[in-house]
């Protein structure tokens, strides 16, 4: 099984390979360690953001410049950083391995992976802090991002390009959203980066998983800081994550970058600060906080083709607690990113999933990224489910209803179950016209309110079987014509038929029985 | 004998002999015409209507039932005309139940499929991995020992004449830079 | 750099004879110290290393072993 004497071999390559090592370097003595915080003594000329070497081969991050010593943070050797250990200056900032091969692997922040899987060859670095594109470099924002979301591509339309924050409390569907954009990117030749700040391992093994078996890892790279790594780790991911997708944008190409999530980063950042003896302000981060995040996410770009027409898409997940959207993270972020998806656990638990708060999300620049044709047909859906929320909250304690309003209500209803998607089923482009046009038309009054799911979720495949070629004539970059649109219903009602129809045709039967008793 | 005169007196003289006269005859007869004639126009031509009324009506009703077989006939086809238009339609239903099944089927298997596939190639690649670590873990113990080997050597080797020399390269380095 | 109090600390494997100092301290000189003061630590195996103010010139036989091992 093992080659002896390609051991031999390689050992001799690599002892021939060592150059002379550099001599002269400045140092300093390491004067205090603890928590992952070092102060070095010594080393008068170090930069800021400077990346340190650690006898022992350790790495830290210089931080705080003072008059006598230098702050440090630790990102190896924690606990094998003694008092007294020098600590060499490299003249380097810290720099994220980059590269092709790193599409399907799980790598940490520093670019070495994680994974269990052949070592990576790639020579190329990018430096993890580096200048967002000017205001002359950048184009507008007028290619969609697909999420395969119904609610949100018709509703609040992402595009190449743009920072659309995810915003909800816990378990509300957050990381779900992400992951099924990330899924739905498979034929769009987008690469996707999921960088996991603090996560539990469990959890991110989870998502892993999901996008192996769903196939999704060949165009995917996972920057990986869980809970247990050292704190200046986490701190750094999102950043490293961000490089490796510059490397991708500059290169030309569609980036779509999740940093699930940056309340945690923030809480990274304040450990630091803390530790470093920083002051802090309000909620205990330091000052700086809002510029953490407002450089992170200014790097995501679309170029104008003079510049290779490559765009990052940011995806950043916040938390909040008890839906506090006011609270200093939440604000900050909301207030860098380009809009937000705002998700309920009210409506995450009465079985609206995606949760999606259709009245606080927005999308400021996707509007115009959007397909003509989905354009056209969702521009009066939020209207219409504003319309519907309001008289439905109006409606709970009234009880007469006269027929028009029972209409609407009825309406409201069965939008709001298209809406409902389940996790992992995405729908084309395609799917979404055909959904969204039959959904508002009169078509719904004739389905039974608790068949409206069933019926969602059979059409797409009645059609996909019986008229594949209805497929074929929509092209959703141009407005619907009267034709197609004619032609959809025809199809839907055709299924109503032959499918949702039976239960009124029972209820029919019932009805003619008893008539028939009351004869007899 | 008698019986003969009677009936001789009677074929010479019909009326005499039953003691009628033949005016009253005539006038019986013209009676019996007149009667005749009246009869006939007071009694036989209503009569004779009705029996027309009656026999026109009755074909009517005749006409009617056979209208009325016909339609049923008619709907008799048209029923099942449609019993196997439902039929049919009920068959092309099934058909493209089974059509959608059966895709969501394939879809099942392969998807299956490219999961177990992706798999092996992960395990794979797992298990070449493992294996060169295992090896990298060889190699570093193999470093470690010389060394270790190469220390104690040079510790001993190691004349001040080599050791000056080695400081003043180190020197004569260090003031060109 | 500029900085330092003008004393080199030199670590050496064994003693050095009167040539060799002499060479060392102009060496220090040269990096513009005045005084030179000497460790003998076997430990370094051989070679030398100084260190003036932040900086340090390590030719020891120690550091370059360490960083074969390291490399490998």
């Amino acid at each position: 099984m093992i080659d002896v004497k390609a051991i031999g071999k390689g050992i001799r390559e690599k002892v021939e390979a060592v150059s002379g090592h550099t001599d002269e370097r400045s140092c300093g003595k390491i004067i205090y360690s603890g928590d992952g915080i070092i102060h070095i003594a010594g080393l008068r000329n170090v930069k800021y953001n400077e990346l340190l070497e650690i006898r022992g081969g350790y790495k830290a991050l210089a931080l705080n410049l003072e008059r006598d010593s230098v702050g440090a943070v630790l990102f190896s050797g924690e606990d094998k950083v003694r008092f007294g250990d020098l600590a060499y200056s490299t003249g380097k900032t810290v720099q994220m391995r980059v590269g092709e091969e790193l599409l399907g692997r799980i790598v940490d922040p520093l670019g070495e992976p994680l994974d269990g899987l052949a070592e990576l060859t790639s020579q190329e670095y990018r430096p993890v802090e580096y200048p967002a594109p000017g205001i002359m470099d950048r184009a507008k924002v007028d290619q969609p991002l697909q999420t395969g979301i119904l609610a949100i591509d018709s509703m609040i339309p992402i595009g190449r390009g743009q920072r659309e924050l995810i915003i909800g409390d816990r378990q509300t569907g957050k990381t779900a959203i992400a992951i099924d954009t990330i899924l739905n990117q498979k034929k769009e030749d987008v690469i996707c980066i999921y960088v996991s700040i603090g996560q539990k391992s469990s959890s991110l093994a989870k998502i892993v998983s999901t996008l192996r078996t769903e196939g999704a890892m060949e165009y995917t790279c996972v920057v990986s800081s869980t809970a247990d790594d050292p704190v200046p780790l986490q701190y750094l991911a999102p950043y490293s994550g961000c490089a490796l997708a510059e490397y991708f944008m500059y290169r030309g190409k569609d980036v779509l970058i999740v940093y699930d999530d940056l309340s945690k980063h923030a809480v990274a950042y304040r450990t630091m600060s803390l530790l470093l003896k920083r002051p802090a302000g309000r909620e205990a981060y330091p000052g700086d906080v809002f510029y953490l995040h407002s450089r992170l996410l200014e790097r995501s770009a679309k170029l104008d083709a003079a510049h290779g027409g490559g765009s990052i898409t940011a995806l950043p997940i916040v938390e909040t607690l008890a839906g506090d959207i006011s609270a200093y993270i939440p604000t900050n972020v909301i207030s860098i990113t380009d809009g937000q998806i705002y998700l309920e656990s009210e409506l995450f638990n009465s079985g609206v999933r995606p949760a999606v708060n259709v009245g606080l999300s927005v999308s400021r620049v996707g509007g115009s990224a959007q397909r003509a044709a989905i354009r056209q047909i969702s521009g009066q859906l939020r209207v219409n489910l504003a319309q519907y929320r309001e008289l439905a909250i109006f409606m709970q304690f009234g009880s007469d209803l006269d027929a028009e309003t029972q209409k609407t209500l009825s309406r409201g209803q069965k939008m709001t179950d298209t809406l409902k998607q389940r996790q992992y089923l995405n729908y084309s482009v395609k799917d979404m016209v055909i959904l969204l046009a039959v959904s508002q038309s009169e078509l719904v009054d004739k389905i039974p309110a608790k068949k409206m799911t069933a019926f969602v979720d059979g059409l797409l495949d009645y059609i996909r079987v019986n008229h594949a070629s209805l497929f074929d004539e929509i092209d959703p970059d141009k407005k619907l014509t009267d034709e197609t649109k004619g032609k959809i219903f025809a199809v839907a009602e055709e299924y109503i038929d032959c499918s949702v129809g039976e239960g009124e045709e029972h209820s029919g039967r019932d009805e003619d029985a008893s008539s028939g008793q009351e004869e007899g | 004998m008698g019986i003969e005169t009677i009936a001789s007196q009677l074929l010479a003289n019909p009326f005499e002999a039953l003691g009628l006269e033949w005016q009253s005859v005539v006038l019986h007869l013209v009676n019996l015409v007149i009667l005749t004639v009246g009869l006939y126009f007071l009694l036989f031509k209503p009569v004779k209507r009705m029996i027309k009324e009656r026999q026109d009506k009755i074909r009517k009703m005749e006409k009617e039932n056979a209208d009325l077989n016909e339609e049923v006939k008619e709907m008799k086809a048209s029923t099942e005309l449609i019993l196997s238009d439902a039929k049919k339609e009920a068959a092309s239903i099934h058909e493209n139940a089974v059509k959608v099944a059966n895709q969501k089927a394939d879809d099942i298997v392969s998807s299956a499929r490219r999961q177990a596939k992706s798999l092996i190639e992960r395990t794979e690649k797992e298990m070449e991995e493992e294996q060169r670590k295992l090896q990298s873990d060889i190699e570093q113990q193999i470093a470690d020992v010389s060394m270790a080997v190469a220390e104690k050597v040079l510790n001993r080797k190691i004349t001040p004449e080599d050791d000056k020399k080695l400081i003043e390269d180190c020197l004569a380095q260090w003031s060109k830079d | 750099m500029e900085t330092h109090e003008g004393t080199a600390r030199v670590i050496l494997a064994r003693r050095p004879d009167p040539d060799l100092n002499k060479k060392i301290v102009a060496f220090t000189q040269s990096r513009g110290c005045t005084a030179v003061k000497y460790t003998i630590d076997p430990k370094i195996v051989g070679g030398i290393i100084i260190y003036i103010g932040d900086v340090i010139y390590d030719g020891s036989l120690r550091s370059r072993l360490d960083t074969i091992k390291r490399s490998i």
